[in-house]
Parts: structure tokens; sequence; C-alpha cells
């Protein structure tokens, strides 16, 4: 019983601390940026992955801000509620970002062709993140290795569970399947809980997912191989190669990878504003604090890898470059 | 898998001791899923910070008993006020509102309350004993499977319009082309949006059912004083505890029909992504298919309000079967659930019943405890809420109103979903003047849906091939009876009639 | 099959909904005329049974409307309401849809309740009861406003009530 009033306390003076925050705006302050707390749209649901890195991030980059970091959830439609509301609603003013995951969100961009324009509308100027996507089996599967599933495809078409068709794990087994003249069909379970399902119960006959699948199901799933030029978290995913190293193959990095996005007119009107943005979250990766916080959010701390806005824009337009490539496949429409 | 019955005991009084978290989680729980819109899951996330701070038993007994509760708060605007505020309770409001209507608001309050708890008591216990059997109901049962039992559910439209089928197939197919909006399951082409971004995922199901129930309803109910008929309103008056334990006398008479409704949760509980709503509907449709008086549903029928209660209880059981034994969540409140078991360090699967058997087993058994404190937290307030029912709807419709355009908002913050309603409000009201059925339209709306996904899946494993809708065996034994409850009651009523007519003739022939 | 029931007088009413039905079904099959045949397929299947199942319906109400001398709306089935409803009716969808908009553009959750309730219950019961009325929705909307924005913040738009709150509470 005294557990529970504790927290609640805590949990009252969490809730005080929101509604102090929420007033700040009002309150004047010492001149220079940010004057006032960042706002981030968030396009996908709280508590899912975004919201827990997010959290971690947060919590040592406010340090270095001087400001509160405000995540909003708006999830729907593959992200484009976000994007539409943060493209269409928010200020220009570097006051408001963006916090995507890049790799599903700009291929949903290309296959979707929504109103909103990248580069012209949105930028990514900072990735936190790198998680490799990974092709996986439950544990009592016959295939021990990816060379025994390209093998079985060859002969015989196998069924690929997928979050959804536009993501990177799907263009990496279709990207497989080209290379080695496997057939795959993919089988889009919508979500990742529900792709775990379908691997798990044998509705599917193999899955591909981030490499967060792991920790996720532990010793009921095998992952068989990543679809990376290299593999960080190696040991952790069961020592499974690349798609690359096994086939001698020349298939890109895939990974799921999130990043702050910003709109351009901001970038433009405010850069002083943006390096200020920039430099705070080089800081707060820069700080050992950020590992104990990222434990602490049971996120995979290798995954976790600061790049600059030139690393954000290598990695937006080869997949955006896949995602057309793959088009017909991933619409239907070939 | 074996089972440590050598544990149960300890852990029975292990999760009765717990009642200081349990009672509070019940009663928060009941709110919460009163609350059109406003699901358990909601309230985990909100109070995220606290089931963290705690350590993980009590974190996991507080969501378990919240869970249970609000599946069952859901249950009581649906038979008070026609809002059933989640899919699960979608079809409570078919008997439980007309004997609202009727006065009878305590015995259908009391009914739902028992109906729920001991479905919910008596499936946890099934799964508690069976659980390495009924886990292999997921291995098994995959989209064929489910293509049939959605088609059970939807069979429901045929024998709620039977009075005037071309209405009701008009109805239903309506409701099915409106669930139809939303991206398609495959390649997300946005279909039927209208350009409205919060329509690609879907048409959203609580602006919908508040929609057609509770706002066309609140349009009506203006035309008299209380939504309690003249008769109704006296028996209220005058009424003590008697409606309430009659109530009771009612559920304990039926309390075979509690046991096989809440298997039918169980089972469809356990299959990840089914969900209560199908449940329900599912339970509801067995029920009368079964019933000596199936004309008698829909008009404040005790066994339609009892099949659907105790069905979406067991649905609850059912849920935690693969997300424990194989980390597999079956809905959104499992899924925040099992997220934070993973912030504490808890891998869900096989594994957790080797390595900790004791809060495997016990988080199956708090649920079961649950139940038991559930039934003298709850019962003695049906006299009091039944009592809502008597405001004048001067009152009450305002209040409606405003409740249920919340509740349509909160589901997804979103205000257009507020807009939604109102428009579904129209349908709903038009459908009510008109004759056309709203519960017809409804399980159009929640089931085709997710027909439509099942049977796409199905057919995109198969690689476009039909015939993988019979490739099963459980699947073609489900098809087997599939027809025959279709079947069986034209044909019952068919050789009755002719037995009927050939002992007419014989008496015309003797006479 | 021509039973007692369906010979009832058909009301202009019940048109509606099929007609709505043939027009949505219209819109959703043009809507992806262009998709994959996954996306075409509840519009080809649902639709069609949809289409036909309503055209027979108006078939058949329009032929029983030709056939008997009464006007659609008259008659005994009697489906509109004395005016005085109606009218409060349409006030009250009206007041409805001012609700949602006060909502939607800035009045805020708190005092878009309690205006939408106090000229609500205004509406049906009677002006003279507006103290009650306004006393009953200051109640409910602060109820309200303490359930969904300060215990379980949900997200909708800050109104002045609101915003004036939270700086207080700071």
């Amino acid at each position: 019983m005294r557990d529970f009033t504790l927290t609640r306390r805590a949990m009252l003076a969490r809730l005080g601390a929101a509604g102090a925050a929420a007033a700040l705006p009002w309150s004047a302050r010492a001149a220079g940026f940010p004057e006032r707390a960042i706002d981030i749209v968030v396009p996908t649901r709280a508590g899912g992955g975004a919201d827990r890195s997010l959290r971690a991030i947060a919590n040592v980059w406010e340090k270095y801000l001087g400001q509160k970091v405000e995540p909003g959830f708006f999830p729907g439609a593959s992200g484009q509620v976000g994007y539409a509301l943060y493209t269409g609603k928010r200020d220009p003013d570097a006051y408001s970002l963006i916090y995507g995951n890049m790799g599903p969100e700009l291929i949903g961009w290309v296959l979707q062709k929504p109103e909103y324009r990248f580069p012209e509308d949105w930028v990514y100027f900072f990735r936190t993140d790198n998680e490799p996507t990974v092709c996986f089996v439950r544990a009592e599967s016959e295939f021990q290795s990816i060379e025994q599933v390209v093998e079985a495809a060859k002969k015989k078409t196998l069924t690929v569970g997928t979050s959804r068709l536009p993501h990177p794990a799907s263009i990496g087994i279709l990207a497989l399947g080209e290379e080695t003249g496997a057939k795959f069909n993919l089988v889009p379970l919508s979500g990742g809980n529900k792709t775990i399902a379908g691997v798990m119960t044998g509705e599917v006959d193999i899955g591909v997912l981030p490499a967060g699948v792991k920790p996720r199901t532990g010793n009921q799933s095998r992952i068989l191989c990543v679809f990376d030029r290299k593999n960080p978290l190696k040991d952790s995913l069961d020592g499974a190669p690349t798609a690359n190293e096994v086939f001698g193959t020349n298939i890109p990095s895939l990974p799921s990878s999130r990043a702050f996005g910003i709109h351009t007119k901001a970038k433009m009107d405010h850069p002083d504003r943006l390096a200020v943005l920039s430099e705070s979250l080089s800081k707060t990766f820069a700080d050992p604090q950020l590992k104990t916080e990222v434990e602490k959010a049971k996120v995979a701390w290798e995954t976790i890898e600061a790049g600059d806005e030139a690393a954000c824009t290598e990695y937006a337009e080869g997949i955006i470059a896949l995602a057309k490539k793959y088009e017909p496949l991933l619409t239907g429409k070939g | 898998m074996d089972l440590p019955f050598h544990l149960f005991p300890e852990l029975f009084w292990h999760a009765f001791s717990l009642w200081y978290v349990i009672i509070p989680a019940v009663l928060l729980g009941i709110i919460v899923g009163a609350i059109p819109g406003f699901s358990a899951a909601n309230t985990i996330i909100i109070l995220l910070p606290l089931a963290l701070s705690v350590d993980v038993e009590t974190g996991l007994v507080f969501m378990v008993a919240l869970y249970s509760s609000s599946r069952m708060g859901a249950g009581i605007p649906a038979i008070l006020v026609n809002i059933p505020g989640t899919g699960g309770a979608a079809a409570t409001p078919l008997d439980g509102y007309p004997m609202t209507q009727q006065g009878r608001a305590p015995q259908a309050l009391a009914m739902s309350f028992m109906a729920s708890t001991f479905g919910g008591l008596f499936t946890s216990v099934v799964a508690l004993f069976c659980l390495p059997i009924l886990t292999q109901v997921v291995y098994y049962v995959h989209s064929v499977e489910m293509v049939v039992i959605m088609l059970f559910g939807m069979s429901l439209i045929a024998s709620i319009a039977a009075r005037d089928p071309l209405k009701g197939l008009v109805a239903g197919l309506f409701g099915m082309m409106l669930g139809a909006i939303g991206a398609d399951h495959i390649y997300g082409t946005p279909r039927g949006t209208m350009g409205f971004l919060e329509l690609y995922d879907g048409l959203p199901i609580i602006p919908a059912l508040v929609g057609l129930f509770a706002l066309s309803e609140a349009f009506l109910i203006i035309e008299g004083e209380s939504i309690v008929s003249k008769a109704g309103r006296d028996l209220m008056v005058k009424a003590g505890w008697g409606p309430t334990i009659e109530g009771v006398k009612m559920t304990i008479e039926r309390w075979w029909h509690v046991v096989w409704t809440s298997l039918i949760g169980l089972l469809i509980g356990i299959v990840p992504g089914a969900g209560a709503g199908i449940a329900a509907f599912t339970a509801y449709q067995q029920s009368r298919f079964f019933s000596k008086t199936p004309d008698l549903y829909g008009t404040g029928h005790p066994e339609g309000l009892i099949a659907p209660e105790s069905a979406n209880n067991g649905v609850t059981s059912g849920t935690l079967i693969p997300l424990l034994v194989l980390g597999l969540p079956g809905g959104l409140t499992a899924a925040v659930m099992m997220i934070v078991l993973q912030l504490h360090d808890v891998l869900l699967g096989p594994q957790l019943f080797v390595e900790d058997p004791k809060l495997a087993y016990g988080v199956i058994m708090t649920m079961a405890v649950t139940y038991i404190f559930m039934i003298p937290t709850i019962l003695p307030l049906a006299r009091y809420m039944s009592r809502i029912t008597l405001v004048s709807t001067s009152y009450m419709t305002p209040t409606i109103l405003s409740f249920t355009l919340t509740g349509a908002f909160v589901a997804r913050d979103y205000a257009f979903d507020m807009y939604l309603a109102l428009v579904f409000g129209a349908i709903g009201y038009v459908a009510r003047k008109t004759g056309f059925h709203v519960a017809a339209i409804l399980i159009g709306c929640i089931l085709g849906p997710l027909l439509e996904q099942y049977l796409l899946r199905a057919m995109r494993i198969s690689e476009g091939d039909p015939m993988v809708l019979f490739s099963s065996t459980l699947g073609n034994v489900l098809w087997v009876l599939l027809v025959v409850t279709l079947v069986f009651p034209y044909l019952f009523d068919w050789m009755r009639k002719r037995r009927a007519a050939a002992e007419a003739g014989a008496a015309e022939a003797r006479s | 099959m021509a039973t007692r029931r369906r010979r009832e007088i058909p009301a202009a009413g019940e048109f509606i909904i099929p007609v709505a039905a043939i027009a949505f079904t219209a819109y959703y099959i043009w809507s992806v005329r262009d998709g994959p045949w996954e996306a075409k397929f509840s519009a080809y299947l649902v639709g069609t049974g949809l289409i036909i199942s309503s055209a027979i319906f108006l078939l058949t109400r329009i032929w029983r409307l030709a056939t008997t001398h009464r006007e659609p709306g008259g008659g005994e089935t009697r489906w509109w309401p004395p005016r005085p409803v109606t009218l409060r009716r349409l006030a009250l969808l009206v007041l409805t849809l001012g609700y949602i908009l006060a909502i939607d553009y800035g009045a805020g959750f708190t005092l878009s309740n309690f205006a939408f309730l106090t000229c609500g219950i205004i509406l049906l019961s009677g002006v003279e009861h507006w103290l009650r009325a306004a006393g009953v929705a200051a109640a409910l909307s602060l109820g309200g406003y303490l359930l969904f924005i300060v215990a379980f913040h949900t997200r909708f738009p800050e109104g002045p009530f609101e915003q004036f709150m939270s700086r207080l509470l700071s």
C-alpha cells in the first residue's frame, strides 16, 4: 500500500510538472533560442518504439537545451497524419520538430504520394539510431540458416510475414529474392506484433522485421540474416550473418532509422536555431548519461548512432530510390 | 508444459492478499470501462509511470484487474443508455437496453455483472488448468478459420433482420461497405476516404458505435419524458433490492448458458488479434441458434444479454494465454501490458513458466481472484446505477450527447471523430425511423473489415487461390457447422409447419 | 411472402438509406478505380450486392407506391413526428454541431461543454429552468474537466478555461 501512495505522489508531481511546462510559453524568459519548449510531432503511437527512444534522448537533451521537450503523438495512415500535421499546421520557426522513422515513412511517402513534399517541406537533420532489419523464423522452424531458406524458396515460393509492404525489411527480402532467384511472397500482417504472431503460429514461413524482434521473442525465434552492410548487434542476434556476407550480394543497408526533422523553411530562415538544436543534440549523444537513459528505456544501446544532416540525406535518397525501384511490387500496380 | 498444481493454493492466497491493489483497480476499471472510447489500454498508458515505479507483481496485478473490470464496466452504459463504449460491448445493448426501457435496468445490470464475473471466473480457471491444450489453439486457427468464425458473427444479420430480409440485407451490406473505408489491407491503397487522412486506417469503430447506437437514440428519446416506459417507471420507483436479487437469480438459473458462451469467448480470445467484438456477436448468434425462443432475442431476453457479456469476459482470460505462453499480445491492452513487462525485464514466452512459474500462473490466478472481488464490489451498485434511467430526458439527452461525443474524441484524440460520430448518428436515426436495423449496419461495420482482412490475407498466402478457404481440416469442420447454423433454423421451421399441416390434415380427415 | 407487415404504406424516408448506400458505393468504386484487385475486392463483391439489393428494394417500394393511392410519408406508418418535437430535434442538432465546432475551434472542452449542456437543457426543459440548467451544466463540465483533462490528460483542444487553470495550478 505504501508503494502506491508514494507513487501516487510521484505521479501528482509529474502532473504538476507537466502543467508547469504547459504554462512556460507564457512567462517571459531570457533572450536567445530556445525561449520556450520544443514541440515534437511523433507520427507513431504513444508507448511505441519512437516514444521510448525519444523519452530517453529527451531526458538528456533538455539539460543542454535548457528547455522542455514535449512530444505529441499523431499516429495514423502509416505516418501520414503526423507528417501532414507537421508540414501543414505547425509554424516553421524551429520550435516544432518531427521525430520519425525515416525508412518506412519515406517509402510510404513515395508510394502514397501525399501532398507534402520532401525535401521541399521538411528535411531530416539529426539521426538518432540505426536498427538493422532482419529475417527470422520461429525456433522450431525447419530452416536453420538463410541458405536453406533461399534453397527452399528457389523450389517453392515461401510466404514472408512483414509489418507492412512499405518497410525497409520488405525491400530487404525482395532484394534478396531478386539477387538469388528465390521466390518470396510478402504477406503484410499489419504491425510488428501481428507479424511476430504470424511467424510464431506458423501462418507464414518466415518473417522480416527490425532487429528489435529478438529481444521481444528471446529463444522462441532464430535470426537468420541481417539486411545491412555490417551487423553491429551480431552477438545478440544469434550471430546471424549479413545477407551480403552469405551470398556475395550487394544489397544496400536497410536499417530502420529514426531522425529529427525540421521544416525546410525553418532551416533556411533560422540557421542559427537549427545550429543550436544540432549542437545540443550532439552534446546529448556525447554524454555518458544517455547510455543509462537508453538502457533504462530498454532500447538496445548498440543501435544508437548519431548522424548529421548529410548522413540523413544519404539514407533518405537511398531509400527513396529503392522505394521507386520496387514501387510496382509494393503497390500491386506492376 | 507440466502444470504445477501444488503451487495453485499458494498462488490463490497470495493473489487474495493483494486485495488493496485489486479493489482500487477494479473500481478504476469499471469507471474507465464505462467511458465510451476510453479503453483499459489508454488508462495503462496514462498510468505508465505508476506501473513502472511499483514492483512487477503489483503492476501486473493492477493491470490485470483493470483490464478485466473495464470489460465489465463497458456493459453499464450499453445497458442503461444504449452507449456501447467498445466493440466488445456492441452486442450488449441488443437485449440490455430493451430491458432498461421496460424498467428492468437493475435486473439487466445484475445479470450483466453476474454473467461477466462468472464467465470471467470460469474461463480463467479453465485457462489455468488447460493452459497447454488451449495454447495449441493459436497454431490451428489462422486466417482461413477466422474467415469462417467471422461469417458466424455475420450470419447474425440474417437472424436480426428475419422479419424484413431485404432491409436487413441492405443494412448489413451498407455497414460492410462503410466498414471497407480505409487503406486496403495489402497495399495500403486509400479507398472511400473522401480525402480524410483520419479515415486511412479504416473506419474508427468507437465513433461509428456511439453514433449509430447512442446519438441516434438521444435524438429519439426527446419524444418522451424518460427512456423508461411509463409502466417501467412505476416498477423502478418502487424497486428496492428485489430486482437486483431477481437478476442474480435469473443468471444462476441460466448457469449453463454462462458456461458455454464464456467458452466461446475464451477460444476466440486466444486467437491473437481476434478481439471481443467478434466473440460477443458470435456468442449472441450461437445463443440465439440454440434457443427455443429465438424470436424473443432483441426484445430484452435474458439469454441475449448473458451471452455477449460472458463471452467478452471470456475473451479477457483467453487473451492472457498467447500473451504469457508465447509473448503474443492479442489486442491493444495486452500489447501495452507486454511493454510494461518488458520494461520490468520480464520476457514473456514458454521460458517464463520455467523460470518464474509463480509469476506466470500468478497472473491467471490474479484474474480469477479479481473476479471474486468484483462481485461484492459492483453488485450492490446495480440498484443505484439504474436510477440514472429515471432522469428526465431534458437532462439526459444533452448529457448523453456530450458524453458520447467526448468518447468519440478520446479514443484517438481526433476532433474529426466527433463529426464522424454525428454523421453516424444521422445514419442511425434515419435507419431507426425507417425500419433498417441499426444492429445490422453495425455488425457490417465491425465484422466486415475484419472479414475482408482475413480473407485477403488467406488469398495472399495462397497466391490468389480461393480453394485455400477449404484447405484446413478445422476450417472445413467450421464450414460444416456454419452451414448447419444457417440451414437448420429454416429446416426446423419447415418441418414444424409440415407436421402441423399434416396433423391438421389428419384431424380434418378424421372429422 | 406477402405478409401483412410488408404491405404497409411505404414512407419517403425509407428511400434515404438505400439511396445513400447506392451513392456511397458508386463513390467507393470510383475511388478504387486505379487500385490493385485486393483494393477493389470489397467494392466489387459487397458493392455489387449492395447496389442490387438496394435497387430491388427501391423498385419494389416505388412499384407499391405507384399502385397505392396514398401520399408518401403519410398514412398510418407515421414516421414523421409532431412538429414541435421536430423543431426541437433540429435545434438540438444545430446545437450539437455548434458544440463540436466550438471544441474544435478554440473554445476548449470545459467551456463548450458548459454552454452546450446549459443550452441543451434549456431547449428541452424550458427557459424557466435556466438556473438549474446552468447549475447542472457547470457541475457536469467541471467534473468532465477533472476527469478528462486533469486526471486522464486527454488531448482536447485547450480553450481559455484550460489555459487559465493550467496557469493557476502552476
